[in-house]
């Protein structure tokens, strides 16, 4: 097994995706560092909290108040949001797909290997991305908030950042063998992205509802929030933990039978 | 140059050499009743074969005659509709890991992961399969010529060298068995010769059992020791190696009225040696044909009534385009021309 795991690391030996999706962590927190030093101001603030509408009540309700303890909640959110929906989809789609893409996919299947370990080994390195994207994105954050100059700083709020980021990811990752699903399904990466870019409009539908806390795609948004408007936190219960446990299941299993049981004719 | 080893059939270890004829009459390959349909399209229909141990076996069959989904029912890769495969015994379903241990297999379009130099994709495979020394890679390397594109990411490799590096890792755990679905396909005339001297080095050097598809005529006459013909779906016949150099010989067929008779007289009165009975009132001489006239008189003083004597030259091209009732794709120029001079009686 640890053999198998090894070699799809070794697979991402000057890997393009890797750099993409550290580009995507980049441009997010480039992103922070030109929005948070006006969005933070209090003449904006006042301005925005007057305007009316979802995420005027956020900011109306200290979310961008400049110290440590509130702009480093944005980390955990911006993997909790969009970006960690679409860029770990596409992490899975491109560990998964490449396998059809680069014509591999039959060589793997016909090695003297079990394919559940290919399967198990593929979702080991999925975990091991997201979590290096995560840690990224909230150590890129620590220091935007550092140049920003903003005040109030506690390790504890660093620590506690860190800690809601991997949450996040944690939480994402158990959606993702169904991402995988739809790559072996569709065999490359457009059905999986598809899919990843359907769930995050969805789940976006859904928050501010009653349902969103029973959407496992927006379970991480209970647990840290969002930038853009007031969530109830607290969502995150045994329920909700359960399903998403489910559907991590349910997908687990239908890679499983997938690769047994799926014809490769081409 | 590399050093052939004793290929040891107990299991207990791995290695490419000569084997005894017992060893050579065991069943590498079989499959009973081996159908696939794929909705209303009959892809392969109860296909039965057996190849043996040292065998050069070549599936030759038009595109979609069901070659390549035979092949991957072999591989468990497509579940049979019906039937069976097995290879070295073991029945082929997915995660028949003990026979992928000592199988080898060349699919159509050989992948390989682009980002990765040939000694890269080459090692990671050799981890892989719990394979700790480099002088494994080195030998694949070294047969397969690969030497000089070690350092080159496979994304940046033309398609014979693609290939080359499929074969590799085919290789690289020293299968017993190789199975390759087209593996000249795509390839310019130098990368098919290249390969196909390879697959012969490796089935007569090394005594690996090959089974390939083919739709290419002169592929299968020059490596094959037997060809079987599909065609939509179907098995139709298999032509053993003798038969299959045959079939690429001039002869002179003799249509005769007792076949029992006519060959001893060819054999005591005109010492003819080289010479089949084709079926029951037919014979091919293969030697001698300037001495047709001879054999007809010899045959007719004996009392053996000769219906015609002509001269033909059948290859594999003409008796596929009879079997099929369709040439293949890359006929062979110049061949299906079969002269004929006749001496009626």
């Amino acid at each position: 097994m640890m053999r198998v795991v090894r070699a799809e690391f070794q697979k991402l030996r000057r890997a393009r995706m890797l750099l993409w999706t550290a580009v995507v962590v980049f441009a997010v927190a480039a992103l922070d560092l030109l929005v948070l030093p006006v969005v933070t101001r209090p003449d904006v603030i006042a301005r925005i909290a007057a305007s009316g509408g979802a995420f005027a009540a956020g900011v109306a309700a200290g979310g961008y108040a400049r110290d440590w303890g509130h702009l480093l909640h944005f980390g955990p959110q911006a993997v909790a949001g969009s970006w960690g929906i679409l860029t770990l989809g596409l992490v899975t789609a491109y560990v998964f797909g490449r396998e059809y893409r680069e014509g591999t996919s039959q060589t793997v299947l016909t090695l003297p290997v079990r394919r559940e370990y290919v399967v198990v080994a593929k979702l080991v390195v999925v975990a091991a991305w997201a979590l290096a994207l995560a840690l990224l994105s909230a150590a890129l954050l620590v220091g935007v908030v550092a140049v920003l100059g903003a005040g109030g700083f506690t390790w504890s709020a660093v620590l506690e950042s860190f800690a809601d980021s991997v949450k996040v990811a944690a939480l994402l990752f158990l959606t993702l063998p169904v991402v995988a699903w739809f790559a072996m399904l569709g065999r490359g990466y457009l059905p999986p992205m598809l899919f990843s870019l359907a769930m995050m409009m969805v789940g976006n539908g859904l928050v501010g509802t009653s349902l969103s806390r029973w959407f496992p795609w927006n379970l991480p948004v209970h647990l840290v929030g969002a930038s853009y408007m007031p969530v109830p936190l607290g969502g995150v219960t045994l329920g909700p933990v359960m399903v998403s446990l489910a559907v991590f299941a349910a997908g687990v299993g239908a890679l499983m039978w997938r690769i047994d049981h799926a014809d490769s004719p081409q | 140059m590399l050093a052939l080893r004793v290929q040891r059939h107990d299991g207990g270890g791995r290695g490419w050499g000569p084997m005894s004829e017992a060893v050579a009459a065991e069943a590498v390959i079989r499959t009973e009743g081996l159908t696939k349909h794929f909705g209303d399209v009959k892809a392969v229909e109860d296909l039965a074969l057996t190849v043996h141990r040292g065998e050069v076996y070549a599936f030759l069959g038009r595109n979609g005659a069901g070659k390549s989904t035979t092949i991957r029912m072999m591989l468990a890769l497509v579940r049979p509709t019906r039937g069976w495969a097995e290879i070295l015994g073991q029945r082929m379903v997915p995660n028949a890991v003990r026979a992928f241990e000592r199988t080898g297999s060349l699919l159509e379009r050989a992948g390989a992961y682009g980002n990765l130099t040939v000694r890269e994709n080459l090692q990671m495979q050799r981890d892989l399969l719990g394979l700790r020394r480099d002088r494994w890679v080195d030998e694949v390397v070294e047969m397969c010529d690969l030497g000089e594109y070690l350092d080159r990411a496979a994304g940046t490799l033309s398609l014979g060298n693609r290939q080359r590096l499929g074969l590799a890792r085919a290789l690289l755990h020293k299968p017993e068995v190789l199975i390759l679905d087209e593996p000249t396909n795509g390839l310019d005339p130098a990368g098919i010769a290249d390969i196909r001297a390879l697959i012969k080095r490796l089935a007569t050097e090394r005594g690996i059992t090959v089974f390939l598809s083919s739709h290419m005529l002169a592929e299968v006459q020059q490596l094959a020791t037997r060809v079987g013909i599909i065609h939509e779906g179907r098995l139709l016949e298999e032509i053993g190696y003798d038969e299959l150099r045959q079939r690429n010989r001039e002869y002179l067929e003799l249509s005769v009225s007792d076949t029992k008779r006519a060959v001893w007289v060819l054999e005591e009165t005109c010492s003819v040696r080289d010479f089949a009975v084709r079926e029951e009132g037919v014979v091919r001489v293969f030697e001698g044909f300037d001495r047709a006239e001879e054999f007809n008189r010899a045959l007719v003083e004996a009392g053996v009534g000769v219906d015609s004597v002509h001269m033909s030259e059948e290859n594999l091209e003409d008796h596929f385009v009879r079997l099929t009732g369709a040439g293949p794709e890359d006929g062979l120029p110049g061949s299906g021309e079969e002269k004929r001079r006749r001496w009626r009686r």
